[in-house]
């Protein structure tokens, strides 16, 4: 709120001015970084290996190659080997992970381990995608604008729910991180609703995941430090032990689509 | 209960009257308005440790033993008056000095009597001459004492062109403002560009360090005492001001003359009206205004009403869409009792509000914030002259505070205090301030009962030792605690940013502090030297965890609690005298925190925490129509938290930090320059013309940076730098009515 209050009244004294400039950011040793989905619904799950850059590097980022990669569902005592399929990519076909359960990822290269585990929720159905029509707001044609689309679904009473909404836009995937949670709402219906940029005509799919509340804490800390929101940034608290950035995210998986209108 | 015996039995020791000893007391005023006088001295001619300083209502109070004397008047810029007394009896002497004619060649602007700094006892002390500010330059046409009190060592600035400022390595709340003893909550208008103090109506402002006596408490990191004036018991007059951007009226004088007086200052700005010349910004507002005023009334010679009020409003609104209007409004009824000429007794009763409502219009579902914070508070205090050597003061302060934050529950709580001071010449050359005081800060549960009690103890003692009549010795430390915090990370100031209490897990904050100076004037005091330095350690410091969120409800989730310490070296050369007057000053310093859970547990730079700061002040005339001057400062840049690598997560880059506050801002430099020239000057009218250039030389300053996608280039990221003020030229007129 802060920020936005300083810009606005920087932008109407229109005196203020921008520019790029070049600060000594420290070298760092590279760290590893590490993305573990783990999906209830069959081939959606994958685990991606990559590395951290120097600030004034230029991407693409390293993909780390030829690591081993399990995932034991601790409630079946059950192990599950991935393979590399393109560099940093790991995954295994028909693989699916059981709601309920507790799942442990693996991650072995070089003499590195790394762990992490992650619990899979019971999934809350995924009632209905909506998209709002708002006064004042066109779709035809002109600039992209923003559209006001609610999923309605509703919260279980007896846990806490926690997701996260992956958006697409004709196909591409929207780089905005949506997540939710019932607190104050327990136990209610929700109609809460995503603010997805997108024109008339748009096909937007929108996959609802259940996840828990250590990876909602996870990508709350990630999006207020891609979008530098924060006062104080931070590396997000992740669930994986041995120093490496990312997460383990065991979901369940609803998508539903919508076109715009 | 140790230290209480202990002070008990100094007063008791220090109050054996000596025998056949009459007291002389009275009030200082100014001639030609009736205006009292603050910190005028009445002094035994040829005994220069023997004298009086009139107190925060011109009263002053000297008790000798019987005999004739020769006692000398003065105030600077004042001509000094000398009478003769032959002392037989209790005696009453009010006077009236004049001021001295600005027709003389030679201007004296000094804050202080020549040599005070060089005696008295108290440390960490800078008395701002409201008048003197009126030469230096400023931003967008609107004189500031919060911007002038920045340009001392040990007082860093918040951020271009802000307000807000902090103090030996504290943070911007932990800054006591008062304006006539009301704290104001937020003392900035514009966010910050402007203060809330329209230095047309202010008569004298105090900046104690740290090292305030033991009336004044709840900030640990330093008092500000702003006094208004009371207004011309004499004649009417009127003054004011049209600059670029705003304007500002003010209108006193008597009413009963002699007797009583009113004064009424207003303030408005019209950036707005520019806008609504333009298409894109006609639908946006933005302007505050504010008003000062006060009346007093002498009801006989022992007693005296003062009546004074402050209300502030800025309001931003943008495309009738987003709305947000805050300020803060005080008032305080004081009471001047003089029971007989040693004992003077003032009675105030405070209040104080801030409170600011957002209200965001959309056809859905409009919604509006509102947050406030609201004092009302009993002050009594005795100021009691037992002889020549001692000077006591003592008193209590009770405070309620009502916290209402947006769509919660009010919180409550009582802030009281009990203290007691003296001021005591010990010997010729060694002066010792003491005093004690004890307060409680009582967390009012939901039924009104309190729910948890914090009682702190705070000692203050200073020293003053004078090795002779240009050089001093001075030592002090002092205890300060602080039961309301506010909640903000940044150094600038923001009208929603959160003030909270105490609560069961979120404590008092305690600051000691240790500090020694060194004091010398030389030339015959056309220049004041001065080192100080000082440590503090701090305990209960908050700090927000890693990624917080700001916005959450319940804040307390968002923060954790460690110490702090903070250490440096202040050094200052003024010149006083001459055409040429200003100063040069240096602050070497450094401030960390140390809170489990932030920096793998480990020791690190404050965000306000600056290693160099130097500001010079030079003030220049020319000749009797036309003076010029230029304010030159550099400070190391603030500590931020900058990113060291980046990665990829979701598709998006991502930043690698590896420490808090690990990084510098570039360091900050800017010129500032002004000329005043006085067009008419005659004996009921004067005017003058104000220029000045803010940042002269364009540098640009940082005000946030952020880091990117490089536009030109996808596969890069860059560092962006937004800067504020590059080049500002005001320019303002100025008149008086006498």
């Amino acid at each position: 709120m802060k920020k936005y209050i300083v810009i606005s009244f920087i932008f109407l004294f229109l005196i203020s001015c921008e520019k790029e400039i070049d600060i000594d950011l420290n070298q760092n040793d590279p760290k590893f970084v590490i993305e573990g989905n783990l999906s209830n619904k069959a081939g959606e799950s994958k685990v991606k290996i990559g590395k951290t850059l120097n600030f004034d590097e230029t991407v693409p980022y390293p993909a780390i190659r030829g690591a081993l990669v399990t995932i034991t569902d601790n409630t079946m005592d059950q192990i599950d080997t991935l393979s590399e399929s393109t560099a940093g990519i790991y995954i295994k076909s028909g693989f699916a992970g059981i709601e309920g359960h507790t799942f442990t990822m693996m991650v072995k290269t070089g003499n590195e381990i790394f762990t992490a585990v992650s619990k899979m929720p019971y999934s809350v159905h995924f009632d209905s995608l909506v998209q709002e029509n708002l006064a004042g707001s066109s779709t035809n044609g002109g600039p992209i604008t923003f559209i006001q689309i609610t999923p309605h679904y509703t919260n279980f009473y007896n846990f806490e729910n926690y997701y996260q909404f992956v958006v697409t836009r004709n196909d591409t995937l929207i780089d905005d991180i949506f997540i939710r949670n019932d607190i104050g709402f327990n136990g209610s219906s929700s109609t809460f609703p995503l603010w997805v940029k997108a024109n008339k005509n748009d096909i937007v799919k929108i996959d609802m995941q259940c996840i828990d509340n250590v990876v909602y804490d996870y990508l709350f800390g990630l999006s207020e430090n891609i979008y530098q929101y924060s006062a104080t940034p931070a590396n997000p608290t992740s669930n994986i032990d041995n120093g490496a950035l990312g997460f383990f995210k065991a979901h369940t998986s609803q998508k539903k689509m919508i076109s715009i209108k | 209960m140790k230290y209480i015996t202990f002070l008990f039995s100094l007063f008791i020791t220090s109050s054996v009257l000596l025998a056949q000893s009459f007291t002389i007391s009275g009030y200082i005023n100014d001639k030609k308005n009736g205006e009292t006088l603050i910190g005028a001295m009445a002094l035994v001619r040829n005994n220069a440790i023997i004298g009086a300083t009139s107190n925060e209502f011109g009263f002053y109070s000297l008790t000798l033993p019987q005999g004739n004397y020769e006692l000398a008047y003065s105030f600077i810029g004042y001509q000094e008056q000398t009478i003769n007394v032959s002392l037989t009896e209790n005696k009453t002497i009010n006077i009236d000095l004049e001021e001295i004619s600005t027709n003389l060649d030679e201007v004296i602007v000094s804050a202080t009597k020549a040599n005070e700094k060089i005696r008295q006892s108290k440390m960490g002390l800078e008395k701002i001459n409201v008048a003197a500010i009126s030469k230096l330059p400023v931003l967008f046409g609107e004189r500031d004492i919060l911007k002038t009190i920045q340009l001392l060592p040990g007082v860093k600035s918040g951020g271009d062109g802000q307000s807000g400022f902090t103090v030996r390595g504290g943070t911007i709340d932990q800054n006591l403002i008062l304006l006539d003893d009301a704290p104001v909550y937020n003392a900035s208008h514009l966010l910050g560009f402007f203060s809330t103090f329209n230095s047309d109506a202010i008569k004298d402002v105090t900046l104690y360090k740290g090292t305030a006596p033991a009336q004044f408490g709840g900030r640990v990191s330093s008092v500000v005492d702003v006094k208004m004036d009371e207004g011309n018991n004499q004649n009417y007059g009127a003054s004011g001001g049209i600059g670029l951007i705003s304007s500002k009226l003010n209108i006193e004088g008597p009413i009963q003359k002699g007797k009583s007086s009113f004064l009424i200052s207003g303030r408005r700005t019209y950036a707005d009206v520019f806008l609504k010349l333009t298409d894109q910004f006609k639908d946006n507002q933005l302007y505050f205004y504010d008003f000062n005023a006060k009346f007093n009334y002498r009801f006989s010679d022992k007693d005296r009403l003062f009546v004074s009020g402050y209300f502030g409003r800025d309001v931003l609104g943008i495309n009738n869409r987003f709305g947000i209007d805050w300020g803060n409004s005080t008032a305080t009824a004081r009471w001047n009792h003089l029971y007989n000429s040693k004992l003077f007794l003032n009675t105030s009763f405070i209040y104080s509000n801030y409170d600011y409502k957002i209200e965001i219009q959309n056809n859905a579902n409009p919604f509006s914030i509102r947050s406030r914070i609201r004092d009302w508070n009993l002050k009594q205090e005795f100021q009691y002259f037992p002889n020549t050597n001692n000077e006591w003061k003592f008193g209590y302060n009770v405070v309620y505070h009502t916290i209402t934050p947006n769509q919660y529950l009010p919180k409550s709580g009582i802030e009281s205090a009990l203290y007691a001071a003296n001021d005591w010449q010990a010997t010729n050359k060694l002066k010792i301030n003491y005093g004690l005081r004890l307060s409680n800060f009582a967390v009012l549960g939901s039924s009104g009962n309190p729910a948890k009690n914090y009682i702190n103890i705070e000692p203050r003692l200073s020293l003053s030792y004078t090795l002779n009549e240009n050089n001093s010795l001075k030592a002090a430390y002092t205890r300060n605690t602080q039961n309301l915090h506010l909640i903000t990370n940044s150094v600038t100031t923001s009208p929603t940013d959160k003030w909270i209490m105490n609560t069961n897990i979120i404590k008092p904050e305690i600051c000691d502090q240790l500090s020694l100076g060194y004091f010398r004037n030389f030339k015959d005091n056309m220049f004041e030297f001065s080192a100080e330095t000082y440590y503090k350690s701090m305990q209960n410091q908050i700090d927000y965890k890693d990624n917080a969120d700001e916005q959450v409800p319940v804040i307390e989730t968002q923060l954790l609690y460690g110490k702090g310490r903070a250490y440096g070296l202040e050094l200052l050369l003024r010149k006083n005298k001459g055409k040429l007057t200003g100063w040069v000053g240096y602050t070497l310093s450094r401030t960390e925190k140390q809170i489990d859970g932030i920096n793998q547990n480990e020791w690190y730079a404050a965000r306000q925490d600056r290693t160099h700061d130097i500001s010079v002040v030079m003030m220049y005339d020319i000749s009797k129509r036309w003076n010029v001057s230029a304010v030159w400062v550099y400070q190391t840049g603030n500590a931020v938290t900058f990113p060291g690598g980046k990665y990829e997560i979701e598709g998006q880059t991502t930043w690698l930090y590896t420490e808090r506050n690990g990084y510098r801002m570039p360091a900050y430099h800017r010129l500032d320059l002004g000329a005043t020239c006085k067009i008419t000057e005659r004996k009921r009218f004067n005017s003058e013309l104000s220029f000045s250039l803010y940042n002269a030389y364009g540098h640009e300053n940082p005000y946030i940076i952020t880091f990117e996608q490089s536009d030109n280039d996808p596969n890069k990221t860059v560092a962006v730098q937004t800067s504020l003020f590059k080049l500002v030229p005001s320019i303002s007129w100025n008149f008086k009515f006498k």
